[in-house]
């Protein structure tokens, strides 16, 4: 693969997840809809898959992940409550998903920044961690949710995180247009 | 477990674990290694072996709730010896209990059950007892395959265990978790790749392990699909040992070790406890061959991911996924006996969350909510009433004879009051918690009052308070029983529309402690009052219409609520005793109030000197009140002709201190300016009403 291409599909993870941590409503509809994101996503790693053949695996999770974003998106334009158990339980798991999801994309994005040589490796590792953990611990049913500062201090830090990835995902995207080839594993 | 319910609640709660832990399994099978697929079972067995929670969060799915419900439509025709109708199912151990000789069918089912649990545990010891018979009878190995087996130890890291040859034997097993013993079929020759399998399964006790799946088995016998489960993690062990062995052989011997696998691809196999076995059923060879080929396709660098998501399942089917208020608010309707059994599993946490809940009941005329902070005798009238109407909402029955109050002055205590028959509701959706006093026993003491308009004795202005002492105490939750009967303080006259706002017009309630004293210029008393309320304000739709919000009552119970305004008052009454050139020569008069602490016993007058604002105002002939940092307050009067020789002074309302209570109070008297005396106030024991 050249690095054109690369370059081309990070910018679109980036997109995806500029998607993803930012909402925009007007009345009950998110412009910027999460199943967008994934659609991003899955976009990009059916092309950066033949750089990074384990990208493949996380195909068919991007997919599900797209189609429970729209179901949820759907609910909430119709202005339709999400309390229900069944839909708590899936939640769960697409919550279980998205950890992996995002974990690995991040993992094997970092590995084609290593393998180019560029400086975004450590960076995009550590916030990967960073979310991970954070999605983790604001996922868990712990008493402490209705402490409201944490929460809200959680939830600045994870846009924060959020927003870094991006930052840094569109500079490893302008970094490959200019670098030298990836070296091969 | 001690009865049938509590058995369905454990083992359907572990089934719905299994199956989540199963489906994200299922969803990641190709992306997380066999080493956090057998790890995830973790969930599995610490749900397995904790009782589910019937409090708080709901599992997944309100399964307390349905089996409570299947419970009171059964059990409502039975009298069974292991439970009580009106009790709510609950689990105290994973493991089953009979209280006693069965009665009732479901008795006998439970009964069943637990012999069903005994006869497999003792067919596992039988078995496991006849495999070691066999092996102590079997032929010892050859010399050439001891040096083999050593080998293979050696070469690996791993310490050998003794080996018999045994006739008939389908494939190598390992047998005894403190003793393990390696038996091989007789006439084939080892293969190395199997020597290396089964001595990991000794390293990292599987079969210890084997034996604790195998005990859940007899626990959940009659649950095919907790059979289905333990099956697949029989396999998922297998395969993480077949891991084992592929991190420590290299190219072609990784081929060749399929290889093997395939050649024992026969169904027969043990899952005795206590043993392994490296060919597990020809089916599941062809998964672990998958696993085997899919060995280094596994992405890397995905400790903390599977970590992470482990965590996740584990708080998901230990701690809860949803709160229990799910099944009773009306957006999840439910029948009568669904609802009945959610009033029984609900339990407050909190004294503030019975008093919210128990609030809200009133209000709302729900019985649902009262069920869930009443104690058990109250909530078995309750569940009929329920019943008997068909549903949660009750219906007051007309007039009520409560204790009406007139509050001519509400700053003062009312008229006396009288019995009389109203028709009341309460209109006004709000509440307050008055007094609360935690008693020597452990529980507490209210006065709960509520707002209303719409009553017969109304003047149709402003509001009138309904109110009634409470006690609050703990029985498998707090609950709350009316102590004392109903009163209706009128505070609406034709004359004027009294708003209520707590707390400083509280002066009309019973005070919740009184501290009294004589002096030579006359008798003070101080009543104290404190305000708890938890924060129910919600706001409504269209809040965003410039900052107008809307709000309303949250009239959703909060069983584990806090309080999140705490805040006491005291009332200082004054009663000249002077003489009557005294009293004509009076032309201001002064009370300062401090309260006493364990820590300040007393005061003097540099202390009352000291308290902000009140240097200034005692010579000024004028009416003027109000508080100081140190929790006192004051009130100058200017004297009049028409004066009644009374003073009161309402201290301004000063966050709770629990930490550092009133012990006492000491009030000074200044007459014209001057300090006349200090009294020190003691509480009184028989109150003045």
């Amino acid at each position: 693969m050249n690095r054109k291409d690369i370059a081309w599909g990070i910018n679109l993870v980036a997109w995806g997840y500029l998607f993803l941590y930012l909402n925009l409503n007007l009345l009950s509809i998110d412009v910027l809809p999460n199943w967008l994101a994934y659609i991003f996503m899955v976009k990009a790693i059916g092309g950066l898959s033949g750089e990074l053949p384990s990208l493949k695996l996380l195909r068919p999770l991007g997919i599900l992940l797209g189609l429970w974003s729209a179901v949820v998106w759907g609910l909430s334009a119709l202005g339709m409550s999400m309390e229900h158990y069944l839909l708590h339980v899936l939640q769960l798991i697409a919550t279980v998903l998205e950890i992996y999801f995002h974990f690995q994309l991040l993992t094997d994005l970092a590995e084609l920044a290593g393998r180019a040589e560029l400086p975004h490796r450590g960076k995009i590792l550590r916030l990967r961690t960073v979310r991970t953990v954070l999605a983790t611990v604001t996922a868990l049913p712990i008493l402490w949710t209705g402490n409201l500062y944490l929460v809200m201090a959680l939830a600045i830090v994870g846009v924060v995180v959020g927003i870094w990835i991006c930052a840094v995902l569109f500079g490893l995207e302008k970094a490959l247009k200019q670098g030298p080839s990836l070296v091969e594993p | 477990m001690t009865n049938l319910w509590s058995f369905l609640l454990q083992t359907l709660s572990v089934t719905l674990a299994g199956v989540l832990v199963l489906t994200v399994k299922t969803l990641l099978k190709d992306k997380l290694t066999p080493r956090w697929q057998y790890f995830v079972w973790s969930v599995l067995a610490l749900r397995l072996l904790l009782p589910v929670p019937t409090r708080g969060n709901y599992v997944l799915l309100p399964l307390p709730v349905w089996v409570e419900t299947c419970k009171n439509w059964v059990e409502g025709k039975l009298s069974s010896a292991y439970l009580s109708f009106y009790q709510a199912v609950d689990v105290t151990a994973p493991i089953p209990w009979l209280k006693g000789l069965p009665v009732s069918v479901t008795d006998w089912l439970f009964f069943l059950y637990v012999l069903g649990v005994v006869l497999i545990l003792v067919r596992y010891l039988i078995s496991y007892g006849w495999l070691r018979g066999l092996l102590r009878r079997g032929v010892p190995a050859s010399k050439e395959i001891l040096a083999r087996v050593a080998s293979v130890g050696e070469r690996y890291g791993l310490t050998p265990c003794g080996v018999v040859v045994l006739d008939n034997l389908p494939s190598p097993m390992v047998c005894g978790v403190f003793r393990p013993v390696l038996a091989l079929p007789r006439g084939e020759a080892p293969d190395d790749h199997v020597i290396l399998h089964e001595l990991l399964h000794v390293k990292h006790w599987d079969a210890l392990q084997n034996v604790f799946w195998c005990v859940c088995r007899a626990l959940h016998w009659c649950n095919p699909a907790v059979q289905f489960l333990l099956n697949r993690v029989g396999n998922d062990l297998e395969s993480l040992c077949d891991q084992r062995v592929l991190e420590r052989l290299e190219g072609e011997a990784r081929r060749s070790y399929g290889v093997s696998l395939l050649a024992m691809a026969n169904d027969r196999y043990s899952r005795a406890p206590g043993t392994t076995c490296v060919s597990n059923g020809g089916k599941n060879i062809a998964r672990r061959i998958e696993s085997i080929v899919r060995f280094r396709s596994y992405p890397k660098g995905m400790a903390l991911a599977s970590f992470c998501v482990t965590v996740l399942l584990l708080g998901a089917c230990l701690m809860g996924t949803v709160g229990p208020e799910l099944a009773y608010t009306s957006s999840s309707l439910g029948t009568v006996e669904e609802r009945i059994a959610t009033g029984r599993l609900t339990r407050c946490t909190t004294v503030a969350g019975a008093l919210d809940t128990y609030a809200k009941g009133i209000i709302k005329g729900n019985d649902m909510y009262l069920m869930m902070a009443s104690p058990l005798e109250q909530r078995n009238v309750l569940e009929d009433r329920i019943r008997e109407n068909g549903q949660v909402f009750y219906f007051a029955p007309g007039k009520e004879e409560v204790m009406v109050y007139s509050v001519l002055n509400p700053y003062n205590a009312p008229a006396e009051g009288r019995k009389q028959a109203v028709e009341y509701s309460l209109s006004q959706e709000e509440y307050y918690v008055y007094n609360l006093d935690k008693q020597v026993d452990g529980s507490y003491h209210a006065f709960l009052a509520f707002l209303t308009t719409q009553h017969s004795e109304s003047t149709g202005i402003g509001q009138d308070v309904l109110g009634y002492p409470v006690k609050v105490y703990w029985e498998n939750g707090y609950v709350v029983e009316p102590t004392g009967e109903k009163r209706l303080y009128l505070l609406s006259t034709e004359e004027y529309a009294y708003t209520f706002y707590a707390p400083s017009s509280v002066p009309f309630l019973p005070a919740k402690t009184q501290y009294y004293a004589e002096g030579e210029s006359g008798t003070v008393r101080v009543d104290e009052y404190s305000l708890h309320e938890v924060e129910n304000t919600m706001e409504t739709e269209g809040h965003w219409s410039f900052g107008m919000g809307g709000h309303s009552f949250d009239s959703v119970p909060k069983p584990g609520a806090e309080f999140e305004f705490e805040q006491e008052s005291c009332v200082t009454r004054y009663r000249f005793g002077g003489s009557e050139e005294a009293r004509q020569a009076l032309y201001t008069l002064g009370i300062e109030s401090m309260p006493l602490t364990q820590d300040t016993p007393s005061a003097d007058a540099a202390a009352f000197d000291a308290m902000s604002g009140n240097a200034s105002n005692r010579y000024w002939v004028g009416s003027e009140f109000g508080g100081s940092s140190n929790r006192g307050f004051w009130r100058y009067l200017e004297i009049s002709d028409s004066w009644d020789g009374t003073v009161t002074d309402n201290g301004s309302g000063n966050p709770f201190h629990p930490e550092n209570p009133c012990t006492g109070f000491a009030v000074r008297i200044l007459w014209n300016g001057e300090e006349k005396e200090i009294l020190t106030l003691k509480e009184v024991a028989d109150r003045e009403p």
